[in-house]
């Protein structure tokens, strides 16, 4: 790194300008978390507390929101649910949404451009739209009424992404590091899996983190495709029997939620630490 | 050549001096059908089941008068196109939409790549900072809506008759501008931090020495902006602009958890607008014909969004 | 990193792996029968696999979350009583019930006994229901309200229950100016507020951020007045008659605009959670509009409001003998699927006509029902419901209107909120809605 002379006084004038900044944004994110402030303090709230006394200190303080929290969403079993559709969406993601951004873009064929081509398109199609129609293939297909083919979909679902993304990482990528893997004897797989892959980290954990957020926030189509099948349901399932339809058990509702925001957040904050290592290193790319 | 020759030669020659075009992976394995197999083979069946499949169902549907629940289905070939001419609630919705997107792809965007490059440079609270404005993106579906329907109309007022402060006054989601920029306003917040994390990202990739060789040169902070780095960022943004097009345009869950459509009708977005034709008024033909030509509408706006930013792309 | 990232794929591909064959053989539903089910004591039965294929089998697609342990208590008795026949009961959101039930259909899984309501509804579905006209519970139920589900000569329908609706007033606040009955028309009502304003009470509040209730139920006066309202709507569409002159159409909206001009200053902007969750703190002494599905949520929340609550006509005229409340029923349909209808027609017989059934539906999900010679107190199905059946007894309550073409039905609604919103007058409102009739054409 080439050593710049600065005067000594831009130094400290940059200096006050940091620390300045560094204020104005922490204040920013106080007031862009202020929402996750008043959800966690209204879940100690009874129902009147919530209805009447919204910002201030909950009284009583009720634990036992979180008690009929867990309850109500029939805790173990619906965690375990949408955990394992978060795990099998995102392998399935990670392991083949990855390698067809690679191939997509290394081995641009006529057909392969179509497909990718038809990968973007089809990122333009709401999901209300085919909601129906989907319904009728998958269950012609056999992926309803179980927690693995809501799985599968979701590779289907969220392929567009993953692909468009990886295919942008891969496209920064030299030939280099190809051309001396199979130099070096390897096949197509194992060049990807050994070369290109360990590159590709910072775009296969953003998109694993938009995508279990995605899995995890799910309603609509957890809803069609499983069926009405309480040992299957997903937190968010769970969740609805907490809204009726003339009556919101608000205060378990925000305990419900809280119980079921912890885990993405805690998965977040161990994840984001790849992304940032991956950043500071400066020579991944994208 | 044999490989062991190869390998001389590689190492003998020295890597700068190699023409490009001698070597590509397409070259390699282009035309293996069993390694295309591999690679694309699961997810491409997935795709086609989930995806393409049902939309082609749906393009069906859309040339038919169906309702959604009957088994007879009649062929209606560009009715469902005339009515839609005269639908006055589709073209308003596209206009809102239009409108909502513009202003949070904008602001989502502009906010982000602000957001990445104050905390990509070296504060202290950086690691705080940067997960902190992503925990937004955390909330999502019929939550992220009813929550900050909360917020409007129950804290903001609160907070309103406390200070006095005339914004926190304004009858949050009962006017259409109201909830028009409600909408934004939510749509922002939530999505602000991914997109800070994908210009982080780009912005970490541009080598340092292209910014030191810019300083010496006597380049100010806003020409070093302007002119080295958002050009070397410009498939960052290509891809930022994407996501956030496509996501935008397809806006629903939030629209009927925080606004529902309303005050009467002026905060519908085109997928809600959709459902309710397919769904609620139990027309899923017709249903089928909007979706179509919004479908036509956002790949159109992306098409040309794509082609125009990646002609800026500048490779190093 | 590298190690350590591998190792983290290779473990979370090893559980997904792992866990989604359990899901796809184990844990997924039971279509083929392996369905587990938990009963009240704790204890798992799990019914025989579909190898037994004799087991008769009735899935129940419902929207009345708020009943679900009834469900239950009603699924395991019958159970009990009826060991070869397994019930099934598939509880969801009421706002996308049917948007759920048309996917289940798309999927060619339908449920066997579904909810419905007479009208548009029930002739939408009605080539998948099953006539019910031999089900012996519908001779035990008033005739003129199972009428209601008759189309083209079979009855497709079997009421369910009924919910009541009209002004609630918190009879404190009127007693405190005087009045122990409340208003039966417009002019009494103005003159309640008046006292009430000149008491310094609070006035009462609308939920009328949606206009969804107005047309689905404000509207029952209107077209129930006449002898034949199908009739009268196919005149409205043919621009025979115009709503501007009619006396109901106004008697709406002079209601409309006394709820707007006495009532809480920010009405466009309440919604109904907010009008409620006034009304079980008892902050208003009327509320614009509400009914006997709040009974289960004022016991819960403040069951001292039971002693004081009581359901009021809809002042819309000056006529107290043309001011009623409005009635609600709701049925159940029997879809033809797979399954033999028998089986579910017999689960309708027992749950709707034995006692130990009703008893169930009015004990534990206090509900309303049309079986005509069944006792029903305050205690099992709240006030509000008492008080409507004695309406409903005396002649003074008017059905629903369920035959609103859909499009008419939003479009509507979203008129109704511009003139609340005072975007519009009633002028222009009733242009509106009569151009929305004459369109569905």
């Amino acid at each position: 790194m080439i050593a710049v002379h600065r005067h000594p006084a831009t130094l400290s004038g940059q200096r006050h300008g940091r620390i300045l900044l560094e204020i104005g944004l922490c204040v920013l994110l106080l007031i862009g978390l202020l929402p996750f402030f008043i959800l966690l303090l209204n879940s100690f709230k009874d129902m009147m507390g919530i209805a009447k006394n919204i910002l201030g200190w909950p009284n009583p303080f009720k634990l036992s929101n979180y008690a009929r929290a867990f309850e109500k969403l029939s805790y173990p079993r619906s965690f375990f649910n949408t955990l394992l559709v978060t795990l099998l969406g995102n392998a399935g993601l990670i392991i083949f949404g990855s390698m067809a951004g690679y191939r997509l873009n290394r081995a641009p064929t006529v057909f392969n451009k179509i497909v990718y081509l038809l990968l973007l398109a089809s990122m333009a199609i709401p999901f209300e739209a085919v909601m129906i129609p989907l319904m009728k293939v998958s269950s012609a297909v056999g992926l309803t009424k179980s927690l693995g083919g809501l799985g599968i979909c979701y590779w289907g679902m969220g392929a567009s992404t993953c692909i468009f993304l990886t295919h942008g990482a891969v496209k920064g990528i030299p030939y280099d590091l190809e051309e001396a893997a199979i130099i070096d004897g390897c096949g197509p797989f194992k060049t990807f899996w050994r070369v290109i892959f360990p590159l590709l980290r910072t775009t296969v954990v953003t998109y694993t983190i938009l995508n279990t957020f995605w899995f995890w926030n799910d309603y609509l189509m957890p809803q069609l495709m499983l069926g009405g099948d309480k040992q299957i349901y997903t937190i968010q399932l769970s969740m609805r029997s907490l809204f009726l339809e003339y009556y919101a058990m608000w205060d378990v509702a925000l305990a419900a939620l809280v119980i079921s925001l912890l885990p993405t957040v805690i998965f977040f904050l161990i994840a984001q630490k790849y992304i940032l290592s991956g950043l500071t290193a400066g020579a991944i790319k994208g | 050549m044999t490989a062991a020759a190869k390998k001389r030669a590689v190492i003998s020659s020295g890597r700068a001096e190699r023409p490009r075009e001698s070597f590509s992976p397409k070259k390699h394995w282009g035309k293996n059908l069993l390694v295309e197999l591999g690679f694309l083979g699961i997810i491409l069946l997935c795709f086609l089941t989930v995806k393409i499949l049902p939309f082609l169902l749906s393009f069906g549907y859309a040339f038919t008068d169906w309702n959604g629940i009957s088994s007879q289905i009649s062929f209606t070939g560009v009715d469902n196109y005339v009515q839609m001419l005269a639908d006055k609630d589709f073209w308003n919705s596209l206009w809102f939409t239009l409108r909502f997107c513009g202003c949070s792809i904008l602001l989502t965007n502009v906010l982000g790549f602000f957001l990445a490059f104050c905390l990509n440079k070296p504060l202290r609270m950086r690691g705080i900072l940067r997960a902190g404005f992503y925990i937004p993106n955390v909330l999502g579906g019929l939550v992220l809506g009813f929550i900050w329907q909360f917020i409007f109309t129950k804290v903001f007022p609160a907070i309103g008759k406390a200070t006095g402060i005339g914004f926190f006054n304004l009858m949050w989601l009962g006017t259409p501008a109201t909830s028009f920029w409600g909408l934004v306003m939510v749509d922002v917040w939530c999505s602000l931090g991914y997109y800070m994390l994908l210009y982080l990202a780009g912005l970490s990739a541009i080598p340092s020495d292209c910014l030191e060789a810019a300083h010496i040169d006597g380049a100010g902070g806003w020409q070093t902006l302007t002119k080295v780095t958002l050009p070397l960022l410009m498939p960052t943004i290509t891809r930022c602009l994407f996501l956030s097009i496509t996501s935008s345009f397809r806006v629903y869950t939030l629209n009927m958890s925080l606004t529902n459509g309303g005050p009467y009708l002026s905060s519908e977005a085109i997928t809600m607008n959709i459902y309710r034709t397919a769904f609620t008024e139990n027309q899923m033909g017709y249903g089928s014909a909007k979706s179509l030509v919004f479908m036509l509408i956002v790949v159109a706006i992306t098409g040309i969004q794509v082609a125009l930013t990646s002609r800026k792309e500048v490779s190093m | 990193m590298k190690t350590i990232a591998k190792q983290i794929l290779a473990s979370m591909l090893t559980a997904a792996t792992v866990l989604s064959l359990a899901a796809c053989s184990g844990v997924s539903a039971g279509e083929d029968g392996s369905n587990t089910t938990v009963s009240m004591n704790g204890s798992q039965t799990t019914s025989t696999d579909s190898s037994d294929g004799e087991k008769a089998r009735v899935v129940i697609f419902s929207k009345k979350r708020e009943w679900e342990e009834g469900w239950n208590q009603l699924r395991d008795r019958y159970m009990e009583l009826h060991p070869d026949t397994e019930i099934v009961v598939n509880l969801t959101d009421a706002s996308t019930y049917y948007d759920v039930l048309k996917g289940y259909q798309a999927a060619g899984d339908l449920p066997d006994i579904i909810q419905t309501v007479p009208g548009t509804t029930l002739s939408l579905w009605q080539e998948h229901l099953v006539p019910l006209n031999d089900l012996e519970v519908l001779d035990q139920m008033q005739q003129d309200i199972v009428d209601e589900y008759l189309v083209d000569g079979n009855y497709l329908g079997v009421p369910l229950f009924m919910e009541l609706h009209g002004v609630v007033y918190n009879m404190d606040y009127l007693n405190q100016i005087g009045m122990d009955t409340t208003p039966t028309t417009l002019d009494e009502f103005i003159e309640m507020n008046e006292k009430l304003i000149e008491a310094g009470l609070p006035t009462g509040i609308s939920p009328w951020k949606s206009g969804g209730s107005i047309v689905g139920h404000m509207t029952a006066p209107i077209f129930s007045s006449h002898d034949d309202p199908v009739g009268y709507m196919n005149e409205i569409i043919d621009g025979t008659v115009s709503i501007a002159d009619d006396e109901q159409w106004n008697g709406l909206v002079d209601y409309l605009e006394a709820t707007l001009k006495y009532g809480n200053a920010d009405a466009i902007n309440t919604d109904s959670t907010t009008e409620r969750n006034a009304l079980y703190a008892e902050e208003y002494a009327w509320y614009a509009h509400d009914g006997s599905w709040l009974t289960p949520a004022i016991k819960s929340t403040n069951p001292d409001l039971e002693d004081h609550i009581q359901l009021g006509v809809y002042p819309f005229t000056n006529d107290a003998s043309k001011n009623k409340i409005g009635r609600s029923t709701q049925s159940l349909s029997v879809m033809s699927t797979n399954n033999d209808p028998e089986d579910a027609k017999a689960f309708l017989d027992w749950m709707l006509g034995s006692d130990e059934g009703c008893e169930i539906l009015v004990g534990t999900c206090n509900a309303v029902i049309l079986r005509s010679d069944y006792e029903m107190d305050a205690e099992d199905i709240g006030t509000l419901s008492v008080q409507g059946t004695e309406y409903v007894n005396n002649g003074q309550s008017y059905g629903n209107f369920r035959n609103l073409p859909d499009e008419v039905s939003t479009g509507m609604s979203s008129a109704f909120e511009k003139f609340l919103g005072g975007v519009s007058d009633r002028a222009s409102l009733f242009e509106e809605i009569q151009s929305l009739f004459e369109a569905s054409k």
